[in-house]
């Protein structure tokens, strides 16, 4: 390998969660390339290529017909959509490679040129972003098999295929550079973290759009959803103008949006060289001592003040408030605790609104709103056990070496495990009273219905948690040394997916009991299922806590 | 006081820690020696509830770990050998949290914690995460949070490891008059200079087996040489 490769190779290695540790039954540690974030961002860059392009494909060719015109808008939308989570994937792999990642000090050290350095980060980049623009070349090549694209429209695809990761990655680090020179990132990972959350949100929900507003089952919804998809890109098309240009969406091919394309491309590349060599580089090791000041005597006894408030005799706000403090230290964990909630709610909350209205539309008047209130219950039931998933599945897990003080501690089990879900239950909650208080709101159901539902959510919420804590306290994994180890590289998501897909189904099953209960007999639904779902709270908190009452006297430790 | 009752740890076909038996007296420091992989931080793991003895048990204060465990862990203060814990935490945050754990009043754990801290020349940073620390930085703060509860017993494992002079000195003042104040120490340690003037006893491991107890004069006597401890340590590990 050149000296080159070896670098990539190795600053590879010092991305967050970059490669993965397994420990042999010999306790001796190996790695694999299936247990490597490499191969969980190939597999996540496939799934994506392949369900979005399923997506087009499917409502292009089944659904729309042969009508060009209405084709080309939808992919013209679609492709703005795609460019916009492009750049927020790109500003993201950016501030992990670039600002985030680890032994910086000791690569200033080596006698490697600091150009280098920055090129082999670019590369890792770069790496990332050609996964994630398969997506451009698949939906790009199902619109041309769609309206018979001419030869140099192909050519044009490959070419914007090869030259979009450039531009990603480039602008991204034009941008999160300038950031970082008015903020210190790895001083202050909390504006990191919401800077992430922030950015995920847009890349995923830009990613999603289209493929709600292309919903539809005939050609005429698909036409009438067109009509708001264009409303909301009208302002938006100057992000992906030129690039569509060169895909001959209008009969005319102009060579000289091809050429632009590639101008563009080679342009900021080279900008993005001489801003980091002008800033970036300069400044690589430094990192931690820069914008370090001088805390005054007053505010340190400020601040220890404020530590100590929160101890208590009980513990449990002391417990809590820990828990709370790591996952917004860590930008990984506070994307796994409000990144993915947010992101499941907004898929299914967006689903749920509209199919609940066609659902009860279906059913005879007088069983109309009791059936409704319980598919929005165990929808709603459904978004809980999905987006608590992976914060709680984790829970006592993402202790990794924190596990041999607290083993030595003298701790309360149950607060213990109470403080570790508590706030991905404090999420699932308020991300549920918002639905249930929009769902009553637009479906013009009667105001108890809040309370009806908030009646299942309560203990729906405690108890998904409890069931992923269980299922975490099962098989714990300590030996990780970050935490997307054991969020991407393990059983444990897929495991806990099955639980609560097992869950839904039970619910499933217990609405169709009620199903047909009249109107006047509404809350018998609601109150079975709380009385269901808080006996099973029970079991799994006292089989939690036994649970890890015995991991406390085992030999697991990290 | 900590008294081992024929402890036995074996990890599958592996016996790591055989048939131990020891106690160690109030007004006591007590330092386990031993090459690496002799056994002495599993032995600690197993005095400090982190791992549970294959056989045998082990009592702190009377409260048997294996069965009164919550009362028996109020009794220690324990430092790991690994400092590279509660990374996401500040400084000051982590003290209140073990304020919390070990039930110490508000006020008395603030007033404590802001003491040790100023001993061990960290105050100024209690409001940093303990990430952003040094190694010995980290060794500080869990060591003072340790000390925090005022626990009887003090276990600590290679305490003096990536401290500066100044602060390696307190440790060992602090415990001297731990144990003056009739309280109880057990450490573990590689530095046998730190051994012989610091314990009052020392057991020397290895292989698993307590191959010697007792005073550094008993142990000259033993093997009848008047030379260093170095060079007896290294005939009874051989």
């Amino acid at each position: 390998m050149s000296d080159f490769g070896m670098l990539c190779k190795a600053i590879a290695g010092s991305v967050a969660g970059a490669r993965i540790r397994k420990r042999t039954k010999k306790g001796k540690q190996n790695y694999s390339f299936f247990s490597s974030n490499l191969f969980s961002q190939i597999m996540a860059g496939l799934l994506i290529s392949v369900v979005f392009g399923l997506q087009f494909y499917v409502t292009v060719n089944l659904i729309m017909g042969s009508d060009a015109i209405y084709i080309t808008q939808y992919y013209s939308n679609t492709i703005t959509s795609y460019f916009i989570a492009m750049f927020g994937l790109g500003i993201l792999n950016v501030l992990n490679i670039f600002f985030l990642s680890k032994n910086d000090e000791a690569f200033v050290a080596f006698p490697i040129a600091p150009g280098m350095i920055f090129l082999a980060r670019m590369v890792l980049s770069l790496g990332y972003a050609v996964l994630y623009s398969f997506l451009f070349l698949s939906i790009s090549l199902i619109y041309l098999i769609s309206v018979g694209g001419s030869v140099m429209a192909y050519i044009s695809v490959v070419v914007i295929f090869l030259t979009l990761p450039f531009i990603f990655i480039s602008i991204s680090f034009i941008i999160i550079n300038t950031i970082g020179l008015l903020v210190n990132f790895k001083k202050h990972r909390k504006v990191a973290v919401i800077l992430s959350i922030f950015v995920s949100i847009i890349a995923f929900a830009a990613f999603y759009l289209p493929s709600i507003l292309g919903d539809g089952e005939t050609s005429a919804d698909i036409i009438s959803s067109l009509g708001i998809m264009n409303s909301v890109y009208s302002y938006l098309d100057w992000v992906s103008y030129i690039s569509l240009k060169a895909v001959l969406l209008d009969g005319d091919f102009d060579w000289i949006y091809l050429i632009l394309q590639v101008a563009i491309a080679v342009g900021v590349v080279g900008l993005s060289y001489l801003y980091a060599n002008a800033t970036y580089i300069n400044n690589i090791g430094l990192e931690e001592g820069k914008g370090k000041k001088k805390v005054s005597d007053d505010e340190t006894e400020r601040n220890i003040n404020k530590s100590f408030n929160k101890v208590s005799i009980n513990g449990l706000k002391s417990y809590v408030y820990r828990s709370i403090k790591e996952v917004l230290h860590s930008p990984q964990i506070a994307m796994i605790y409000i990144f993915v909630p947010l992101f499941v709610a907004l898929i299914l909350g967006t689903s749920l609104a509209f199919a609940v209205p066609e659902i009860v539309s279906s059913l005879p008047a007088e069983y109309a709103s009791s059936t409704s209130l319980l598919i929005i219950i165990i929808t709603g039931c459904c978004i809980i056990a999905s987006m608590t998933m992976t914060g709680s599945s984790i829970a006592v897990s993402s202790e990794s070496k924190n596990i041999a003080v607290i083993k030595s501690s003298p701790i309360d089990p149950k607060k213990y495990l109470e403080s570790r879900i508590f706030l991905s239950v404090i999420i699932g909650l308020f991300i549920c009273l918002v639905l249930s208080i929009l769902f009553v709101a637009a479906g013009g159901y009667p105001a108890i219905y809040v309370l009806y539902i908030l009646l299942e959510l309560v203990p729906a919420a405690i108890l998904f948690n409890y069931v992923n804590l269980w299922c975490d306290l099962i098989i714990p994994r300590f030996n990780w040394n970050n935490i997307a180890e054991i969020t991407n590289n393990s059983w444990k998501p897929f495991f806990n997916l099955i639980i609560n897909f097992i869950g839904w189904i039970v619910m499933i099953g217990i609405s169709c009991l009620f199903i047909f209960v009249p109107n006047d007999w509404a809350f018998i639904g609601p109150v079975t299922v709380c009385l269901i779902f808080t006996g099973l709270t029970v079991l799994f908190r006292y089989l939690s806590s036994k649970r890890f009452n015995s991991l406390m006297n085992s030999d697991i430790s990290y | 006081m900590i008294k081992i009752n024929h402890v036995t740890k074996k990890f599958g076909d592996f016996t790591a820690v055989d048939d131990l038996d020891l106690e160690i007296q109030d007004g006591e420091i007590f330092g386990l020696i031993g090459p690496n992989g002799a056994g002495k931080s599993t032995t600690l793991k197993m005095i400090t509830g982190i791992l549970p003895p294959t056989k045998g048990d082990v009592l702190l204060d009377n409260f048997s770990i294996t069965k009164d465990t919550l009362r028996a862990k109020q009794q220690f203060g324990f430092v790991s050998d690994s400092p590279d814990m509660f990374l996401g935490m500040k400084g000051s945050d982590y003290l209140a949290f073990v304020a919390s754990v070990y039930k110490v009043k508000r006020d008395e754990a603030q007033e404590k914690a802001v003491l040790l801290a100023k001993e061990f020349n960290i105050y100024d940073s209690l409001n940093d995460y303990i990430a952003n620390y040094s190694h010995g930085m980290r060794q500080k703060i869990f060591i003072i949070g340790a000390l925090l509860h005022s626990p009887s017993t003090w276990i600590l494992d290679e305490p003096l490891t990536g401290l500066d002079p100044e602060s390696s000195f307190k440790i060992k003042e602090r415990m001297r008059e731990h144990a003056q104040e009739n309280k109880s120490v057990l450490f573990s340690t590689h530095v046998l200079e730190v051994a012989e003037k610091l314990c009052d006893r020392i057991g020397i491991i290895s292989n698993g087996k307590l191959v010697f107890v007792g005073t550094l004069d008993e142990l000259r006597k033993k093997s009848g040489d008047e030379g260093s401890l170095e060079k007896l340590f290294l005939e009874l590990v051989k």
